[in-house]
């Protein structure tokens, strides 16, 4: 409310100042002319003359040059005399401004803007996550240690996995791969290197990541993430009933109402074509709101298409919602928008066929 | 709240700048005085919008909010406080929040010292100005809008581009924009003159001092710029003709000729038409510049943010104010009445030489910027063009250029003297040959061109001492009057005499550079490496870290005829959550030379590689170009390129005078 009221009289303000103007008494004032501009020099010449920077017969040279162009300015048309009698055009003006300039302003902000989103300044913020800022000293503990001591192994492992998770995917490839030749090949070393390979690659299984699972697997055939990754990749390629045989038996080792363990169902219903148990339910207000969510990501990309990662957002989200058709389409517009872009239509195929579209 | 109000605030700013637009544009086509008096108050009106909108994104970096996506972008929340505040500008959005709030700075400027302006010209002025501003401000808020806001803010940003980190930042940027933007003024000054139809004298009064405003901002912005790409970048070079560097020198150049043309203009009433068709190319330029490194079309150091819709619109408000304005000439630069006519030996005709030689060399400029980008649309091939080219365009140009100004300098106004010119400027020439000609002697290898070009740098400082001395050596020999003759001269005269003679410098330091020497050492500790006139051993490598960055570095000692001198330290540095490693260049002045050091690697058995160079009077190149902007300051400041109160009062003796001649 508060807001409102200062965006009105911001506008207000605004609107009285450009108004101001038209409301004034205008008493004609001559503007000055060529003819004080040449009288000026005139006057100028006379007065280096006095102060002896000018050569008397330079400065009557000068003057008469002067006088003669201000005799030739004198002969010109002068402008059209103003025109103080039109009221109604000022009328007019006031009530396009008076109109115009809310209208325009409101529909504009409320385009583009958050009304009445609050600041949230990091001071405020900071009893929210001190666990985060723990963690970040953490990280430049653990990171000034490893500058001075690089042979310690078991400090690279510690903080690989702890970059995968804030998104530090290539810092983190180098630290596995550290951790990898101090301390010995292991499967969970190799697995966490080929996810960390994942994530820096957006979630594609490259091959490069897959060697590090095979590896994985080569070391210990019971290692979860490097099993999971493996369905992941069969799926990326398109390897469906394969997919489906390691998730299914993944899931046999995994409890399944722990977080992972609904991952693999939810992928495994996925495969399946099975629908989703969770819909969220258009009637419910959160339903509603990620409905809405996805109706302005969609809007988004209708204008602007550059934004892969939203293009792949959209057609999870329709799948997600069971909106098969809408997500078939996503990925044709997607694609549209990408025609030359092969390591993105690359990207948005495979998002595709992970999502089970066909 | 303060961010919501903001963005509030920038939207508002649109409207006015609307109505800033099209009612005194209407008023001044009708004539009618109440519309074109809205023209100043809705100026002031969009700067407080616009102040308002760019403090509360500064709020916004100061307290860290990453609600706000552009801060989560570009800040972080342990960045120092000097780089919260140019960190605004660090990136696309907020440099086009800089740009816009320069714009409208300069309209309200205008708006503010508009006394004695005539009320039809200053509203067509505001409204070009205005129309400007809203094309920018719509681009800002659809395609760069710097308030958008993120629902689920993160821990904390992603920092600064580590290059960026620096001092430059905070003072590169807003020069080069006030130059850049400052050119506007003219563009719309030219614009109301062909909507008026009427250009006269006090039109050009009014523009030249803006046009020697925009070109001191831009000389200090384009010398700022090259200082901090030599010692940031660490390629030892101060000027590569990267396509963003020409697309600031392109203005520069023509911004250059500006200035000049206006100075026949206000002088002599000629060279109209040729002033409006130059102010209208200074700001397309200007534009270009912006284009060139907004939409991401060329690949460089500059270019951090690219996005193909945005290219578009900017390429779209380049077609219609380059093009419209372009037209506009065309229509109606044959009612414009043509000026003075004069001999062509004469100080008119040498700014008019002086003019074409700065035209065709911002051609040459512009060729080797734009083709590569022709090249690359028709045929998909990607060329460079790099120094070879512009060394056989741009460079012969600007040398004869070089020669023709002391000339240009002492010729009079009307009808030149040529013979006598010659004859007052005989010792100036004879003394820079005969220098020219002893540095050849007593260098030896060195390439030819370098004793030329000490040559040529002397002769613009002798040049433009010999007229400040005939100008005050009075016939009879006096040493009072000496004094006040050039306590009396005017300080216009004074500033293109520094102006000139700083370009000498920084042409000697530009020469001077073929002089230096170049190493590049794979070394260990203690090993003595000689470099020009001193000598460098590496006394120990480190590693350490500081604030957001880790570095690995080397320490060398220099040396002297076994006198300690100092030391450089240069280093490698990684900035937390960065992949690029920046370099850290050491650098040790002596005397108008620099030692220069930039660490390649470390070796694992302690060896250091290193680049090292001694680059003799390399400072006198941006010191020359301090001295220019001075001098274009000293002429601002004389009374005669301004009108103001005190001689509006003389104005009115001046008319009872002069009216009877």
């Amino acid at each position: 409310m508060v807001f409102w009221l200062l965006v009105a009289s911001f506008t207000g303000f605004t609107i009285f100042g450009l108004l101001w103007p038209l409301s004034r008494v205008l008493r004609h004032t001559p503007d000055i002319d060529d003819r004080d501009f040449y009288a000026l020099q005139i006057a100028n010449i006379d007065q280096d003359l006095t102060r002896g920077l000018i050569a008397p017969d330079a400065a009557e040279q000068a003057r008469r040059e002067a006088a003669r162009r201000l005799l030739a300015s004198q002969s010109e048309q002068k402008i059209a005399p103003s025109d103080f009698s039109n009221e109604k055009r000022r009328r007019i003006v006031a009530v396009l401004l008076i109109l115009g300039v809310p209208l325009g302003a409101y529909s504009l902000y409320t385009y583009t803007g958050s009304p009445g989103l609050p600041d949230q300044p990091l001071s405020a913020r900071l009893e929210g996550f001190t666990r985060d800022a723990d963690l970040s000293t953490l990280i430049t503990q653990v990171e000034a240690r490893l500058e001075t001591h690089p042979e310690d192994g078991m400090g690279w492992a510690t903080i690989a996995p702890v970059y995968v998770s804030t998104g530090r995917y290539s810092e983190a490839i180098t630290a596995y791969t550290k951790a990898i030749g101090l301390l010995g090949e292991s499967a969970e070393l190799r697995s966490g290197l080929g996810e960390a390979r994942m994530a820096a690659a957006d979630g594609i299984v490259t091959a490069d990541a897959l060697k590090d699972i095979e590896k994985a697997l080569a070391i210990d055939p019971k290692n979860q993430r490097a099993q999971y990754y493996q369905a992941v990749a069969a799926e990326q390629d398109g390897d469906k009933p394969r997919a489906l045989s390691l998730y299914q038996a993944l899931a046999t080792h995994i409890p399944p109402d722990s977080e992972p363990g609904q991952l693999i169902a939810r992928r495994i219903e996925a495969l399946t074509g099975k629908a989703q148990t969770a819909l969220p339910d258009e009637t419910t207000d959160q339903g509603a709101m990620i409905r809405s969510m996805v109706q302005r990501l969609d809007e988004k990309l209708t204008k602007d298409g550059t934004d892969l990662d939203g293009w792949l957002r959209l057609m999870r989200a329709y799948q997600v919602l069971g909106d098969g058709d809408k997500a078939k389409a996503a990925r044709e517009r997607a694609k549209n928008a990408f025609t030359t872009d092969q390591a993105a239509l690359a990207k948005i195929e495979a998002a595709a066929r992970d999502l089970g579209l066909k | 709240m303060i961010i919501e109000l903001g963005h509030y605030a920038l939207i508002l700013a649109v409207m006015t700048t609307f109505v800033q637009c099209v009612f005194p544009l209407w008023g001044a086509i009708r004539q009618d005085p109440w519309l074109q008096s809205m023209a100043r108050i809705s100026a002031f009106v969009t700067f407080a919008l616009v102040v308002l909108s760019y403090a509360a994104l500064t709020y916004a970096y100061l307290s860290s909010d990453f609600s706000v996506a552009n801060v989560v972008l570009n800040s972080h929340s342990t960045k120092p406080l000097i780089y919260k505040i140019s960190g605004v500008w660090s990136n696309h959005e907020g440099s086009m929040m800089l740009w816009v709030l320069i714009l409208v700075f300069f309209a309200a400027l205008v708006a503010f010292r508009s006394d004695g302006m005539p009320e039809r010209l200053l509203a067509s002025v505001l409204s070009v100005q205005g129309a400007i501003a809203f094309a920018f401000l719509i681009f800002i808020v659809l395609t760069s809008n710097p308030f958008l806001r993120v629902g689920d803010p993160p821990a904390d940003g992603q920092g600064l581009n580590p290059i960026l980190a620096d001092p430059g930042l905070a003072i590169h940027p807003p020069l080069l924009y006030l130059g850049y933007v400052g050119f506007s003024v003219a563009f719309s000054f030219a614009i109301g003159a062909l909507i008026h139809g009427r250009i006269d004298a006090i039109w050009a009064r009014f523009v030249r001092p803006w046009t020697l405003l925009a070109w001191i901002f831009l000389t200090l912005g384009i010398s700022m710029g090259s200082y901090w790409a030599y010692y940031e970048l660490g390629w030892g070079g101060w000027w590569f003709w990267d396509p963003v560097e020409n697309a600031s020198l392109m203005p520069w150049l023509m911004g250059t000729a500006l200035l000049h043309s206006t100075i026949v203009m206000e002088k002599r009433d000629a060279l109209k038409v040729w002033t409006i068709l130059l102010s209208i190319l200074t700001f397309s330029l200007s534009l270009l510049g912006t284009f060139l490194v907004r939409s991401g079309v060329i690949t460089s150091v500059h270019s951090f943010a690219s996005d193909p819709g945005r290219g578009l619109f900017i390429l779209g408000i380049l077609v219609v104010f380059i093009g419209g304005g372009l037209l506009l000439f065309a229509l109606r630069a044959s009612s414009l009445k043509q000026g003075g006519l004069f001999a062509p030996v004469s100080r008119e005709g040498a700014l008019v030489l002086n003019n074409l030689f700065l035209a065709a060399s911002t051609v040459a400029v512009l060729v080797g910027t734009l083709y590569p980008l022709v090249l690359e649309t028709f045929s998909g091939a990607k060329i460079s063009v790099g120094a070879p080219y512009f060394n056989l365009t741009a460079v012969p140009l600007f040398i004869i250029l070089l020669v023709l100004v002391p000339f240009g300098q002492s010729l009079a106004w009307k009808r030149g003297d040529l013979l006598g010119v010659m004859q007052r400027l005989l010792f100036a020439f004879g003394l820079s040959v005969l220098a020219a000609l002893i540095i050849f002697a007593f260098t030896t290898g060195g390439p030819v061109m370098a004793p030329v070009g000490i040559g040529l740098g002397l002769w613009m400082i002798l040049g433009s001492a010999t007229d400040i001395f005939i100008r005050i050596w009075p016939r009879r020999f006096d040493i009072s009057h000496i004094f006040a003759r050039a306590w009396g001269l005017p300080r216009s005269a004074w500033g293109t005499a520094l102006a000139h003679a700083g370009l000498g410098i920084s042409v000697i330091g530009i020469a001077a550079t073929a002089w230096g020497v170049e190493h590049i050492s794979l070394t260990k500790a203690g090993e003595k490496i000689i470099v020009g006139p001193y000598t460098v051993a590496l006394e120990t490598s480190f590693k350490r870290s500081g604030q957001g960055f880790r570095e690995e570095g080397a320490r060398f000692l220099i040396t002297r005829d076994d006198q300690s001198l100092g030391a450089l330290e240069t280093s490698k540095r990684v900035h937390a959550g960065r992949e690029m490693p920046t370099t850290e260049a050491g650098i040790e002045t002596f005397g108008f030379g620099q030692l220069y050091a930039s660490l390649n690697e470390i070796l694992p058995d302690g060896r250091v590689s290193v680049h090292l160079y001694w680059k003799p009077l390399v400072t006198l190149i941006w010191g020359g170009s301090l001295l220019m902007a001075l001098g274009g300051a000293l002429s601002l400041s004389d009374r005669r390129v301004r009108i103001t109160a005190a001689e509006r009062v003389s104005r009115a003796t001046g008319k009872s005078r002069g009216a009877p001649a």
